[in-house]
Formats: structure tokens, sequence, C-alpha cells
């Protein structure tokens, strides 16, 4: 342990912790995505490949990803500001709304053969974007306004 | 809320980046704060007001922007 005597390292400005602050969240969001998005690559091969997964493999692997996106989101909400949680949970709220509406709109209309029958995967898709474009308003909104 | 926070941070020279960093929150969060857009929570209030070594009601009035 290093005592306060020994310790020669200048304390760090306001603006240098800020900077350290950004790079660790950045670091560990860049770590993140590679490693979802090469992990998703190399599942696709093996699922569509001359590898299919087995159940345990498979539920293993889910459940490794599901844990992963779980402690990445506890780990960065706990980490940023309020302004960020505030914004994060505002996008939410706007894209939880934007799910049930489109879910309920879409088998309503579909239960009187006015479209299709609703698709999970377009529904989901639909809530990601609503989600995001929630949060770049709250952000533009911010920065502009 | 009204408040002093950019008068207080101009006295000390510091920028906004520089009191964000002291208080642990982006910079982004301090200018909502200084133009009233946004109202810290009170344990935030609490870390700005240390920072400059004043009391809250120094640094905040209450009142509405």
């Amino acid at each position: 342990m290093t005592s306060p005597e020994t310790n020669t390292n200048p304390p760090l400005s306001g603006e240098d912790r800020l900077r350290l602050r950004r790079r660790r969240i950045r670091g560990v969001w860049i770590v993140a995505l590679s490693v979802g998005f090469l992990g998703g690559i190399a599942f696709g091969l093996a699922d569509g490949g001359d590898l299919p997964l087995s159940p345990a493999p498979f539920w293993s692997l889910l459940a490794l990803v599901a844990g992963g996106v779980v402690a990445v989101n506890i780990w960065f909400i706990r980490r940023v500001d309020e302004l960020e949680v505030m914004d994060n949970l505002w996008a939410s709220f706007v894209g939880v709304i934007a799910h049930i509406l489109i879910a309920a709109c879409w088998v309503a209309a579909a239960a009187r053969g006015y479209a299709p029958a609703p698709d999970v995967l377009a529904v989901l898709m639909a809530t990601v974007v609503v989600t995001f474009l929630a949060y770049i308003g709250l952000k533009l909104r911010r920065r502009l306004g | 809320m009204n408040n002093r926070l950019r008068l207080l941070r101009a006295e000390r020279g510091w920028s906004q980046a520089e009191l964000a960093g002291r208080i642990d929150v982006s910079r982004q969060a301090v200018n909502a704060i200084e133009t009233g857009k946004h109202d810290p929570s009170l344990s935030l209030a609490f870390r700005i007001a240390r920072e400059f070594d004043l009391s809250i009601e120094q640094v905040f009035d209450g009142r509405d922007a």
C-alpha cells in the first residue's frame, strides 16, 4: 500500500477525471458490442452450418448472452449520472408504450383481416427503433433547445 | 430552479467539463443544471454545494427559472 507521503502523483483535474470516466464507459461498450457482434456471427455460422447446437449448449449460450446484456446494462446505469438515467428511463417508457400500441393494433387489425398475422420480430424491431429515436430526440432537444 | 452555478464556476475559472469531473457527472448535466433544464437531485445538489464550499441555499434559490 502506498502511503500519502510516498504518493507523488498530482491529483487529477476535473477534466482529466471526466475524460477517464468517458473513456472507461466507451471502452466497456466497445468491448461488449464487439463480443456481441462476433458472438452473433459465430452463433449464426454454427447454427446454420454443419454444427447445429444441441439443446444444452444452446440454452447455456442464451443464458450467457442474457446474463452479459443484463450485467453490462446494470454496470452502465450505475456509472452514468442522473440525467443519463432519466433519458434512458424516458426512452424506455416511450419504447414500452410503443410496443404495447404496435402489438395491440396489429393483433386487432389481423383479427379483422385488415393486416397479416403479427410478426414478433417486426414488433420487436419497431420497439427498438422507437426507443432509439426517443433517446436521440431527448439528447437533441437538450442540445438544441 | 434558479441557481448561481455559472457565476460560481466562472469565479473559480472552471470549465463545465472541470466542474463535471469534480462532481462526477457529464458536461451535459452541468449545462442542463446551469440553464435550468434539469433540477438536480438532493444528493447532487449537496455535492455541487460542497464543491464550492457553500450551502445549498447559496447555490440554488428554489424558485423556478
